[in-house]
């Protein structure tokens, strides 16, 4: 495990990539947006977002990859929280706590395999438990238990099939691009650390 | 009133207030905490009236969409949980479960909003580095991307342009386009991380914002969660 201390360029990364997937995620903002009016008569606006929200955990994902040190997932998550909170995010303060858990979500695999396991298997393991504590979280926050159990699942289902598809597939396959095109210069190469 | 109380004390204050919200299921609680928010919000010399407007359409727009799911698909626990209060029919209880989900998103909202719109970026940061021991290359590295963002958002549709001239088709979520902006993102902290340390920045940087924690900034950060739980636990 690399236990060297984060660097102005480290903290530098995670606060442009939190600015890029922002970009990307008023995007899925607005298709979101829409969504949700056409849902909101039948009753099933609270799945509008859901789809897109695996994009909400890309940037951990993807910095951890790059910057290959603990807690660099949390940290970016909480960089993004602040970056939106500056920029005048309508949930404010509180999506300082969702990135929290939505990082330390992201990290408990790849903290599992002393940050030297950078495969699908662990981008997917890390889909899933951001899926499921940021699940818990929204649950608390949004009341779930005043919900249908069908339409919980739903949420659940979306959300992790979300974050399969971009946090666990679509990452994974930028930082290997990335790889590949020989931009990475941390200490070791994720060929070699690929199984 | 609310401008000047000191960030991290409004962070705590709010933080801790929206917890104990997230606790009650009332919406007398949920709609009093609204209109808290906007007396917040409405008092600011912060807040522009134009920009609130903007950011209350999509809450409004959510708020309603969380009512009509508490509405049609209420969960049994919640029907038992209304069945216990005297207030309603039968036939209203999925109204006032839908009631609860919609002006619980709202409150939420209103207290989030009273929050981002009435900080100032600059303060807000150098009162982490100074109060939360917010490491100051973080902070630095935060107002450099907030300061960034306009030209990364250029660069972003400059990468697709320059994709489509090429006739590569680009679809609203593509990665390629975010492949090349990660390329540009590491290049950027490479020579942005030299630029500035070259000028001298360290964690020894003297500030010259200096935020300080007045007796009203401690009364606002106990007072707001302390007057949440009472509303919640014991007026409704």
């Amino acid at each position: 495990m690399n236990r060297k201390p984060l660097t102005l360029r480290d903290y530098l990364l995670m606060s442009l990539i939190a600015v890029v997937f922002g970009i990307v995620f008023l995007l899925a903002v607005y298709a979101g947006a829409a969504l949700t009016t056409v849902l909101t008569p039948l009753g099933l606006g609270v799945l509008g977002y859901e789809p897109f929200y695996g994009i909400w955990y890309m940037a951990a994902i993807i910095t951890t990859y790059l910057i290959r040190k603990p807690i660099v997932g949390i940290v970016t998550e909480v960089i993004a929280a602040l970056i939106e909170v500056l920029l005048g995010n309508m949930f404010g303060v509180m999506v300082l706590i969702s990135a929290f858990i939505q990082g330390v979500g992201v990290e408990i695999p790849f903290a599992l395999t002393k940050y030297k396991n950078y495969s699908y298997k662990v981008t997917m393991l890390s889909a899933l438990s951001a899926t499921i504590l940021s699940f818990i979280w929204t649950g608390f926050r949004s009341n779930y238990l005043a919900m249908d159990w069908r339409i919980v699942l739903a949420i659940f289902v979306i959300r992790l099939l979300s974050a399969l598809f971009f946090t666990g597939y679509v990452s994974k396959v930028i930082c290997d691009k990335l790889d590949d095109a020989g931009v990475l210069n941390h200490n070791l190469k994720a060929s070699e650390a690929i199984d | 009133m609310i401008d000047s109380i000191n960030p991290t004390a409004k962070t705590v204050g709010i933080l801790l207030g929206s917890l104990i919200l997230g606790l009650t299921f009332q919406w007398e609680v949920n709609l009093t905490i609204t209109l808290l928010g906007l007396i917040f919000v409405t008092t600011s010399k912060r807040a522009a009236p134009e920009r609130l407007l903007k950011i209350m359409v999509p809450i409004l727009f959510v708020s309603i969409s969380y009512f009509f799911t508490g509405w049609i698909f209420s969960s049994e626990q919640a029907l038992f949980s209304s069945s216990q209060t005297d207030l309603i029919l039968p036939s209203g209880r999925d109204l006032i479960n839908g009631l609860n989900l919609g002006s619980r998103v709202l409150a939420f909202a209103m207290l989030g909003i009273s929050y981002s719109l009435t900080t100032d970026s600059k303060e807000l940061i150098a009162s982490f580095i100074q109060q939360a021991r917010m490491p100051m290359k973080m902070g630095y590295a935060i107002f450099t991307a907030v300061n960034l963002t306009s030209l990364i958002r250029r660069e972003y549709d400059n990468s697709k342009l320059a994709l489509q001239v090429r006739n590569i088709p680009v679809k609203p979520f593509d990665s390629k386009p975010l492949f090349t902006m990660m390329v540009r993102m590491i290049r950027w902290s490479e020579r942005l991380s030299l630029a500035m340390e070259s000028k001298g920045f360290n964690e020894d940087r003297v500030m010259q914002l200096k935020m300080t924690v007045k007796p009203m900034d401690i009364v606002f950060m106990v007072g707001l969660p302390i007057a949440i739980a009472l509303l919640g636990f014991v007026v409704f």
